[in-house]
């Protein structure tokens, strides 16, 4: 049963401009129309229960909590609007106009997407979906992307094929802990994306598999990590 | 096949593996400002970080501290409550605590109202927040961890005064 209060909530944050008086909307003249979307999909048990993994664990979740915090100023503001998926929520074309398109306003809406997992596999073809739509994809973030293996994709919904991602900047973090653990083994199992070529930025790190939230806030290039140049390009393209 | 069988055993262990963990008894120290959302400082009568420090196959993933801003109070991590609190857990210094009240830990967090079946958030006002806990007495939270091929873990409830949150977020409200 729907709650009415969180449905109109919902529309609210959606659709409709936030007109209660704020001490951030005395210094604008207009709300902000085309906010930045932020897809976390989360990979096998973030959201809901995986196959003998069981779950749901949440990794997405924590490294999202994270960005949340480093851009409250905006979250609630429609400049930027987190969006928690699971990977087969992002598959296929019924999937993506469900759970993805509803939440870009416009194709003026700016996209980056965080994937972990077999959600980093997933999440880089959905860039290439929605470039291929007309959306702009302003960043594309795979955290140790996982999906090459046949057998994964056998008991998975996730696409067969290699991505090829379309975003105007992509970061890819591999990664390669000295003492792997449970989530490095089955990662190896549905076999993670070697990516050769086409990021911007391309990391081999030491930590675990499931440690999401490490790897999406962990120094890279010039001590930056990915979470910080996200919120850079969020904050360098926000609308006045 | 080898990695299969690998993991079906290491899945069988964790199976295996005793989850009869400690319950931690929370009590609420104060709710601050922080320089990103509210801080809440709470004191546990067992070291939460310990819980599963010497496991191998059994990782904290997430680790939050939650509190429900209305009647539902089901903290399941299947669960998406509309409105809650939910901020990070830290231990703080211990050596500078000499209250005897156990292990100090801060939870830097923000209050959410989450939508479209818990995978939208938005942060609520202030004025939103003290709406919600003005009718009340006290807040419940507790400290919910999800942990690699384990069960979650749930603190016992910690009660914050309803009266304390509505102050401090009156003094905040723009």
């Amino acid at each position: 049963m729907p709650n009415p209060e969180v449905e109109s909530a919902a529309k609210r944050n959606l659709n409709v401009p936030d007109i209660r008086p704020t001490a951030r909307q005395t210094c604008r003249a207009a709300p902000v129309l085309n906010p930045a979307v932020v897809f976390f999909i989360g990979g096998a048990g973030d959201k809901e229960p995986y196959l003998f993994i069981a779950g749901p664990f949440k990794n997405i979740v924590d490294a999202q909590n994270r960005f949340n915090m480093m851009l409250e100023d905006l979250l609630g503001y429609l400049e930027y609007v987190p969006v928690y998926l699971g990977y087969n929520e992002v598959r296929g074309k019924e999937n993506i106009k469900l759970n993805v398109l509803k939440e870009i306003p416009s194709k003026k809406s700016r996209v980056y997407i965080v994937g972990h997992s077999l959600g980093g596999w997933n999440g880089a073809h959905l860039s290439s979906v929605l470039t291929g739509l007309g959306y702009t994809v302003e960043m594309l973030v795979t955290l140790d992307p996982v999906g090459e293996g046949a057998m994964v994709w056998s008991v998975s919904n996730i696409y067969r094929r290699k991505p090829i991602p379309l975003a105007k900047f992509w970061i890819n973090i591999r990664a390669n802990p000295t003492k792997p653990d449970g989530s490095d083994v089955i990662a190896e199992m549905g076999e993670r994306w070697e990516v050769q070529s086409g990021p911007n930025m391309n990391y081999i790190v030491d930590v675990n598999h499931y440690n999401a939230k490490t790897m999406f806030t962990m120094p890279l290039k010039y001590k930056k990590s990915a979470a910080i140049l996200l919120e850079e390009s969020i904050r360098s393209t926000e609308v006045k | 096949m080898i990695r299969l069988l690998v993991v079906i055993i290491l899945m069988g262990m964790a199976g295996c593996a005793s989850d009869a963990k400690p319950l931690a008894n929370l009590t609420f120290s104060v709710i601050k400002k922080a320089p990103a959302g509210y801080a809440i400082e709470f004191h546990s009568d067992i070291d939460i970080d310990s819980l599963f420090a010497s496991e191998s196959t059994r990782k904290i993933v997430s680790r939050q501290l939650i509190c429900a801003l209305e009647n539902d109070r089901n903290f399941s991590v299947e669960h998406k409550m509309a409105r809650f609190f939910s901020g990070d857990v830290e231990l703080q210094k211990t050596d500078s605590d000499n209250s005897g009240r156990g292990y100090r830990y801060l939870s830097n967090g923000l209050f959410y109202l989450s939508f479209n079946d818990g995978s939208r958030l938005a942060k609520l006002t202030e004025g939103e927040v003290i709406n919600l806990v003005s009718v009340q007495d006290e807040i419940e939270c507790k400290v919910v961890m999800t942990v690699f091929l384990s069960k979650p873990y749930y603190s016992a409830a910690m009660k914050i005064p309803a009266a304390q949150v509505v102050k401090l977020l009156r003094e905040n409200k723009s």
